[in-house]
């Protein structure tokens, strides 16, 4: 008698490809357009596992921060600058393409050895709603975050507002000489 | 959803975060690379948190989030910048800083 595999089951292998493969195609891809929306739909993806993980709240933050914010700033830039196709790509050689896939499949197989001989990471989580566990809850996080970590946290606020004003102090214009005669030498 | 997926998946991401780190050529393209990179990393805080049944790995998911919201908001001004300076976003011609 065959089994169906539970719902959440089937949603988690589904989210898991859905983000493989648009990690591939935001990588490979020749338009960066294409590319950082293919971002996006990872970072839709990663955000329903991070929901089947318990952990609702980042879920919410990966859809308004990643996939809001720091995606849209990416495709601004990329409109901005004029670059929707990766023009450079073409002159890419083969021995950097090699030579990225041989690191790319080293890296991995050498984590995936250690995961795989390890029979502690062979045990299975459960799904989030069924055990009702509040570990992401807003409430619960944010205690962490003002309790716990209340250092790390204020300092994270003075990194963003540094960023904030070395981004713009970066892109202003005319900082020290006019753009038309800066020589690159 | 065993551990053992969500360890390789996560590894998977980073690894083809890194093979496209090492083979994209425009300053633009790296940054979604990282991006790649980012979420991998979060991806594992957050199944650990679930492992040990502790919420700090999902604050620090939180703090990660703000760090790379400065680095885009950073590297992209950069990218700007440099733009505006010689012209160019291909990552081989940037090599003032070359000695």
């Amino acid at each position: 008698m065959t089994e169906l595999p539970p719902l959440a089951d089937i949603a988690f292998y589904l989210l898991a490809g859905m983000a493989l493969a648009t990690a591939l195609a935001a990588v490979l891809h020749k338009s960066l357009v294409i590319a950082a929306l293919n971002l996006v739909l990872m970072m839709l993806s990663l955000a329903g596992i991070f929901l089947l993980l318990a952990a609702p709240f980042l879920a919410a933050l990966q859809v308004i921060v990643y996939s809001g914010a720091i995606m849209v700033l990416f495709i601004f830039a990329i409109m901005l600058l004029n670059a929707p196709e990766d023009r450079a790509g073409h002159k890419v050689s083969n021995g950097r393409k090699l030579g990225a896939a041989i690191a790319g499949l080293g890296f991995f197989a050498a984590i995936a050895n250690g995961v795989l001989r390890n029979p502690t990471c062979a045990q299975s989580l459960r799904y989030w709603p069924v055990g009702s566990d509040n570990l992401g809850d807003p409430g619960v996080v944010s205690r962490v975050l003002l309790e716990q970590l209340a250092v790390p946290f204020e300092i994270v606020s003075l990194l963003l507002t540094v960023a904030m004003i070395g981004a713009v102090m970066l892109a202003k214009r005319n900082l020290a000489e006019s753009p038309a005669s800066a020589e690159p030498s | 959803m065993t551990l053992q997926n969500l360890i390789l998946l996560a590894t998977a991401l980073f690894v083809i975060g890194l093979t496209g780190l090492l083979i994209r050529k425009t300053a633009l393209g790296l940054f979604l690379a990282i991006e790649i990179m980012f979420n991998a990393a979060n991806l594992l805080f957050v199944v650990f948190a679930r492992m040990h049944q502790q919420t700090v790995g999902q604050a620090f998911v939180f703090i990660i989030l703000a760090v790379a919201a400065a680095e885009a908001a950073v590297g992209i001004s950069l990218t700007l910048a440099i733009m505006r300076r010689q012209g160019t976003l291909d990552i081989d011609e940037m090599k003032q800083l070359k000695w």
